[in-house]
Order: C-alpha cells, then structure tokens, then sequence
C-alpha cells in the first residue's frame, strides 16, 4: 500500500471543483465494472430472501432426499450437468440435495457479513492504533512496535483450528447448538484481532511523517489540542489510505472465510457458505463437476470485482496520476 | 469388549477439468452394485473329514507369479497375541495357522479343525475342551508343531504388553469375570506353566475352564490361538517378524513400508483344509494414499494388474467410474463386512421413556443417511441387533418402520410418551460425511416434531467422549461387531446393565436380561446357546434400546490379473489365500 502525501485542502477550493471520487472511479472502464460486479453481489445479497421466494426453492431444504427420483441411491443428480432444470436452475447439492441456486445466494450473506464486519473493525482499530501511535511516538510508539511484532507472528489459522473445538466443548452447552452468531462473533474477532496491523503500521509511517509537516506544526503553535490535531489535521490526510484498505481487506477475508470453511473451521450447517460449498465441490468433482463450478466462479468473481474495484480507488485517490 | 471403526473419513481432492458431468441417471443402473439380499452366511461347525486337507481347489486357478498388496497403513500388529483386527485376522492367515479356522467356499463360512484335527471336543458339560494335533504340521524351519506351542501362545496372552488383544482366553481359563483379575491370578510363561491347558503328549491338548464354555472352537480361530515356539519368541521383535507355521513366511519387513512373503517350504497342503499356496510371492507395500493405490489396480500399471489392497475400500471419488465403466466395475469386489453393525445409539439414561424411543425409531431417516454416505453400495439397511454373518442367524424386525421415516406415525408415537423430549443432541465425527449425516437426522426428526441439536466432535476423541460415563450426549452412531460369529459377545456384553458406558454404549439396564445373560452363560453347547441369546437379542429390541441403522458392506478393488477374489465373510476384507494371478 503507497503511502499517500497528500495535504489538508483547508478552506474553499478555488478553481473548477474536483470531480468526486465516485465520478473518477466510473470514469475508469475496468472500475466501472468491478464497481457494478460489486454492487450486483451486494444487491444479491440484500434481496436473496425476495429472490428465493420468487423462485420458490430456500436453502435448507433437502430437495433432492424429499423428492424421489432427483438423486441416485448413492446421493448424485440424476439429471446431467449436476441436476440442472427448469426447476432447479443452478442443480442440486449431490447427498443432501439442496438447491444451489438458493445456497448460492445466502452464501453470499455469510461472505459479506464476516467480511464487512472483520473490514471495519480492523480499520477502526487500524486508524485508532496507527494515528494515535504515529503521532504520540515515545515509549507508546515501542509498546506498539512490539504488540506489532507479536500479533505478527502469530499463526492465525493454527488459533482458529485450535480454538473452535474449546469453543464448542467450554461455552456451549451439550444439549444446544453453537448459535450462528457465535459463530460469526468468533470468526470476526479472530479476523480483526490480526488484521488491523498492517493498516495501523503503514499509517504510523504516514503520521509520522505528517506531523512534522507545516500545517501541523502551525496548527500546534496556534495552540490546538492534541484531539483536534489528530480529527481536524492528521486524519483527513489518511482517508485515502483507509479507504484503499477497506476496499482491499473486504476481498481478504472473503478468500480467508472461504478457506476456513474449506478446512472444516469456519461457518457450520446449516448456515450456506461457499467454502463449504466449493469443499464439497472438491469431494465429488469426479462425479459432479458441475458442483464445483458455480461457487467456484461466484467466488473468484467476488473477489476479483472487488480487488479491482480497490485498485480503482487507489488509483482514483493517487494525485500523481493524471486524469 | 467389540471392535469399533470409524466411519469413511472422505479424502477431498480436487483437480481442475472442462469435462462436463453425466448425471447419474445415465449410468443405467442408479448407485452401483447394490449388495445381495440379506442371506445367513451360517459359520457352522464342520467335521473331522472337514477339517483334514488339502484345502478345496479354487477353480481355473494356476500357480506361480507375484501378488501386490497395497494399504495406506500398516497392520498395527503382527504378532499373534496382539492381533485383535479383522484385516489382520485375514492377512495372517497367509504365515499363521491356528487350532480352528474358518474354511470359504461358495462365500459360505464353516469353522474347521487347522492345527487341530476337529473343531475340538467337550466333556463335562464345556468345561473341559480336549484338541489334538494333526500330523506333519510344522514350523517355518521344518520342526514339528508341538501342543506345547500352541500352550506357550495362549499363555502369552496373560503377559504384559498383551491386554490389546482379547481377553477371553485369560477370564475363561482363570474363570475370572475381567482381565485384569485373571492376570492376577497367572501373569504370563515367566510366572511359569498355566494348570489350567494339559498337554499329556506332544499331540494333545486339554483345556480346563472352571464355567462352561460353549465358544471355544471359535475363540480358538481368533489369531491369539496360534501356537509360538519359545525359543523363537523374540518379545516386542514378534511383532515385524513372527515365525510362519502358513503357506508363506516373511522374508522381509520393513514396518510401514514393505513386507515380501515368500512360499514356505514346510506347509503341507494335505494337513491344511483352509489355505492355498497358488502365487509365488506376496508384496505388501504399505504408506500409499487408498486414492493413489486404488487409481493404480484401476489403471493396471505399476504393477496394479497383479494388486489388491488390505483393507482399504473404494474410494468414493471413484465410484462414478466404477459405475459407469463396465471394465471398472468388474474389478470391484463387494461383501458383507464381517459381522458389523452400524447403529444410532440411543442413551438409555437420557431418554429413559420407550415411548419417545419408539417415536425416534419411526422417524429415523435411514435411507436418506445412507445416501449422503454413498447409497446401498455402503450396506443393507438393518433391523436387527445381530448381523447376518452369525451362527444360525433369522431376520426379524420387531420395530417395522418405513426406510425413509414417516413422521406422522412417529408423532403419534409421541403422543402416547409421558413427556415430549425437549431438544436431543446427536454427537457426531466431525467430518464432511459425518457433517451431512447430521444434516440429514436433523432434518428428518425435526419433520417429527423432535428437535435435534448437532454436536460435532473430534474424530479421535469421539469414541472417549460418547462412552464416558457422564456423556452428555442423547444420540450418536456406532459401527461394531462380535468377536466371533455367534451371539455370544453381543447381547452379553453391550447389553449387560452391570457393564460400563464404555461396553454397554447404550446404557440399557434391565435386570430381568442379566439373570438370563447369567443363566444362558451356564449353556456349554454353542448352538443352543446361540439360540437362547437370539430370543434374549428380541425381548432387547422390545425395548428399543439402539436404532439399528445398516450391515455395512465392503468395496474393495483387485486388479485385472487377480482371480479368486472375494470378501472373507468373517474378516470382512478381500481372502487374500485365495488369491491367483491369471496368466
């Protein structure tokens, strides 16, 4: 991530007014269609229960095992292509039988839902932790570059893999299900407890180096607080790189849940989740390619819309580049 | 004391093609090979003319050439005192001979005299068992095969460092109920001679049981029954390289990795009614995937031609090509697993009402969990207890319920209980298979009305965690079998309510089933025994302790040049002594 230089516009901007950072990422062609993939997703997201109703299929349901004549004995689709039909657009899930289609899109939800949440926690702890430290520097600039180091090395998906169990056996109960949002605080915490130090070390450089700059030091002399140094100067110099990596980061942690889930770590049944899907895929590829395909490409779609979508933030917020 | 196994752990692997999928309606048949209807594989007793030798000849067999053995792991154990597996049982068949043994033809089982000359004789109502020796079995160095031997072994199975075999021998020979009071009583040959086995001459053997004992002739097939020589014993070196008395010997063994069985010269196929010695040489080689060895018997390359696995089964991954192609379904070799049982086990403590037990009974899924495993190429759906590979064995069902559930009857069944259970919780593998299995009981009991909590846990810790005593669990699966193919070890131990949750899983206690498990335990006879303890199996299943689920099936691959190939229908793994290669 480039770390930006970019200086406090105080006061009214004379001259014709900047076109707004929206404007300039449509205004790029690839940016434009990451941003419309971006919003289709979300769109999707938000509208999966219409969507399922319209249809007429939810998630949960075994389809397949309800209806004789939809699975083998062995539990794959009796129709080519993985059980596509009229009826069930996307197939079915071989064993189970449940609809593709509908696991798809609330798939989606469990995706965005962990990523959104690991994303904000980790750019607010980022923002916290790297602007104060850049600015205090001292013996909290130390504490932190040490705290850093620690978080750092530490093996997040060896935690993960260890610590589900102990959540399971210690603070559940046995005769009651890990509720989902238990599920999700904990993939979200672990997330964020790792992610935010990356962000908060680059913007502990940026700071750094701002608060010797000029308009800093004046601010200072004229006799602002400390709080009103770090709101009204240094941060509006960081956003760009916050939102840069914001951007980035929600991509991250969808190919992180992702994997998670592939491992066996992450969301459990019944809640639909792509890992899990694409897992499954890979188990009876041989017999049921077609499986695989869909929330193989929804995810690699996902994630690419989003990956340029960041890169055409940051281009858009790059003053170097000429538009 | 039962084996348990785990159930298929399912090995993902994923590799990228374009190639678009048939569905599965168009392989013609859906699921595969299907296994045989229910039939009684009846291990009877044979005769003396039964047991003498040669062993009948499999037809279109010729001699010569090198079989492969492939397995992902090795056997734990070789040495005969602490073999206690069914794969184990069937491999060593090649270089270990025991008094009794079971003689396959046609798939059918019957119990023959092997060292011994008849399946031995009782007097004194079971209490004194008397075997003799034939004549011209030897040892792998061409000296004969003495009753002292096959002393010296069954004293080996009191010693230290032998509890991970059976324990019977130890408690039927001291009469102690459990192993570690017998072990008290003698400790092994240091301790010196066992009163309790005579050996007047070099060629008998008389076994004196302080109760009557009415399985001796199959405790005496189990590999703890085979003889060792006191000068070979090496200790814990037994275990890579035990002394042949079969129709191979070990000439080389690499543990985990190889091991190379050569013919053994001092086998005389006129003194063994069991036992063939067609192919040249055996070659185990152990560490491969299942996936890796099985594409290999598939292929017919490197050797896969002329190969079979141990124990490992078909890989799931692979049976869409053994459905579809005709040359790949043949090389599929498909039985019974011994006399496993897999069932949904209820904890009888937890859900002490028979009403909701029989609630939960008409609204199980069984067909639908079998699918999510692999469909009726897994096993047959089950009723019973018992399975079909034991003595005498009769179908019956008790407890009719329809295969794909039926939750109206089973809310009606609800209705008559005392109280409606709250939530149950089912504890499962946590593996994908075991995931989807969960999936599917959730599914199907809550269509019942009865809400089901799945708690995954840990495969390795699974076992500890269902059949400790204070498990909080309602529900789980469990795949088990007998010790030997009679009653004998099954209503008797897992169903003995003075038995711990480690044995009796279920926890059903009922003290009017432990006065007849005493009182059938008195019946020196084995058939008449058996007979009892399957009425005793049925006044059981009024009570609906355990959810009978499937007599799970196995698939396992041989290679195109393999002949003689089937699944022992004891040992539950491809008989590996009737094995030849066709050109």
């Amino acid at each position: 991530m480039a770390a930006l230089d970019t200086v406090a516009v105080t006061g009214p901007v004379p001259g014709p007014a900047e076109p707004s950072l929206l404007r300039r990422v449509v205004h790029d062609r690839v940016g434009a269609a990451a941003l419309a993939v971006v919003l289709l997703f979300l769109l999707l997201a938000l509208a999966a229960p219409l969507i399922a109703a319209l249809y007429g299929k939810n998630p949960v349901e075994h389809y397949g095992q309800n209806t004789p004549g939809l699975l083998s004995d062995g539990g794959v689709p009796m129709l080519p292509n993985g059980g596509i039909s009229g009826e069930f657009w996307f197939g079915l899930e071989p064993g189970l039988g449940r609809d593709v289609l509908t696991q798809l899109l609330y798939g989606i939800r469990t995706s965005l839902l962990i990523a959104f949440a690991a994303a904000g926690v980790t750019t607010a702890l980022g923002v916290l932790a790297g602007v104060a430290v850049g600015y205090l520097g001292g013996i909290a600039d130390r504490l932190f570059g040490f705290l850093a180091n620690v978080l750092l090395a530490f093996p997040t998906l060896l935690l993960l893999l260890a610590i589900s169990p102990v959540i399971q056996s210690r603070l559940v109960d046995p005769n009651a299900a890990e509720p989902d949002w238990m599920q999700f605080l904990v993939l979200v915490l672990v997330f964020s407890a790792f992610g935010w130090i990356p962000l908060a070390l680059s913007l502990r450089a940026t700071v750094r180096s701002l608060r010797e700059r000029d308009f800093v030091q004046s601010a200072r002399a004229q006799g602002a607080s400390r709080f009103h140094v770090v709101v009204r100067e240094l941060l509006p110099n960081v956003r760009s790189q916050l939102l840069v990596h914001a951007t980035m980061a929600v991509p991250a942690f969808v190919a992180s849940e992702a994997a998670l889930s592939f491992l066996g770590v992450g969301v459990t049944e019944p809640v639909p989740d792509w890992g899990r899907m694409i897992s499954r895929g890979s188990e009876v590829f041989r017999s049921d390619p077609t499986y695989l395909v869909f929330p193989g490409v929804a995810l690699l779609l996902f994630v690419l819309a989003f990956n340029l979508l960041g890169d055409a933030v940051r281009d858009a917020l790059d003053p170097r580049r000429a538009r | 004391m039962r084996w348990t196994r785990p159930s298929l752990a399912v090995i993902a692997a994923a590799l990228l093609t374009t190639s678009c999928s048939a569905g599965a309606g168009s392989t013609g048949h859906a699921g595969g090979a299907a296994s045989k209807d229910t039939s009684p594989l009846t291990a009877a007793l044979g005769t003396e003319k039964d047991s003498a030798g040669p062993a009948p000849a499999v037809p279109g067999a010729r001699p010569g050439g090198t079989v492969n053995v492939y397995n992902s792991v090795e056997f734990r154990h070789l040495d005969p005192q602490k073999v206690y597996a069914g794969a184990t049982y069937n491999a060593s068949l090649l270089w270990g001979r025991q008094l009794t043994q079971y003689q396959v033809v046609d798939g059918k089982a019957k119990l023959v005299g092997d060292l011994a000359t008849d399946t031995g004789t009782s007097t004194d109502e079971g209490r004194t068992w008397t075997y003799r020796l034939k004549e011209g079995v030897a040892w792998e160095d061409g000296k004969p095969i003495t009753s002292e031997d096959v002393k010296y072994g069954i004293e080996r199975t009191f010693g230290k460092g032998y509890e991970v075999g059976p324990p019977y021998w130890p408690q039927w020979l001291t009469g102690e109920p459990n192993y570690e009071a017998a072990r008290a009583k003698y400790a092994g040959p240091q301790a010196g001679g066992l009163a309790a086995i005579e050996t007047p001459d070099a060629r008998t053997l008389v076994f004196h049981f302080p109760q009557p004992q009415a399985d001796v002739p199959y405790m005496a097939a189990q590999s703890s029954s085979s003889p060792v020589r006191r000068d070979k014993d090496t200790g814990t070196e037994y275990d890579r390289l035990p002394f042949a008395t079969g129709p191979y010997r070990i000439v080389e063994h690499v543990q985990n990795t190889r091991m190379v069985l050569e013919r053994n010269p001092a086998w005389k196929a006129e003194t063994d009614p069991i036992r063939n010695q067609y192919p040249d040489r055996f070659v185990f080689t152990y560490g491969k995937e299942a996936l890796n060895g099985n594409q290999e018997i598939l292929s017919g390359r490197d050797g896969g031609a002329n190969a079979t696995t141990a124990s490992d089964e078909l890989s799931p991954e692979l049976y869409q090509v053994t459905d579809t192609d005709p040359k790949a379904g043949e090389l599929v070799v498909s039985g019974r697993r011994g006399a496993f049982v897999s069932q949904l086990v209820i904890n009888n403590e937890r859900v002490p009402d028979v009403e909701v037990r029989r609630a939960l009974n008409l609204a199980y899924p069984r067909q639908q969990a079998r699918q999510v495993q692999g469909g009726s190429r897994t096993g047959e759906l089950a009723s019973t207890l018992s399975s079909p590979a034991l003595l005498d064995w009769q179908k019956y069902d008790l407890n009719p319920a329809r295969p794909e559930g039926d939750p109206e009857a089973a809310k009606a069944a609800l209705a008559k209980a005392k109280q409606a259970p709250g939530t149950l919780s089912y504890a499962y593998r946590n593996t994908p298979d075991g995931q989807r299995v969960a999936q599917v009981l959730v599914d199907g009991f809550g269509k019942a009305g009865i809400t089901v909590v799945p708690k995954p846990i840990d495969p390795k810790a699974f076992l500890d965690e269902v059949h400790r005593a204070d498990s909080p669990y309602d529900l789980f699966e469990e795949t088990s079998s007998v010790d030997w193919p009679t009653p004998s070890t099954l209503i008797p131990f897992s169903f003995d309510g003075r038995a711990g949750s480690d044995i009796n899983s279920a926890r059903y206690r009922n003290p009017e089933v432990d006065r007849e498990i005493d009182r059938i335990n008195r019946i020196g006879e084995p058939r008449a025994k058996a007979k009892e303890l399957y009425a005793l199996e049925q006044t059981v299943m009024k009570d609906l302790p355990v959810l009978p689920l499937a007599y799970p099936t196995v698939n396992q691959l041989r290679g195109s040049n393999v002949g003689g190939a089937f699944i022992h229908p004891i040992y539950g793994a491809v008989g590996l002594t009737w094995l030849y290669l066709k050109s």
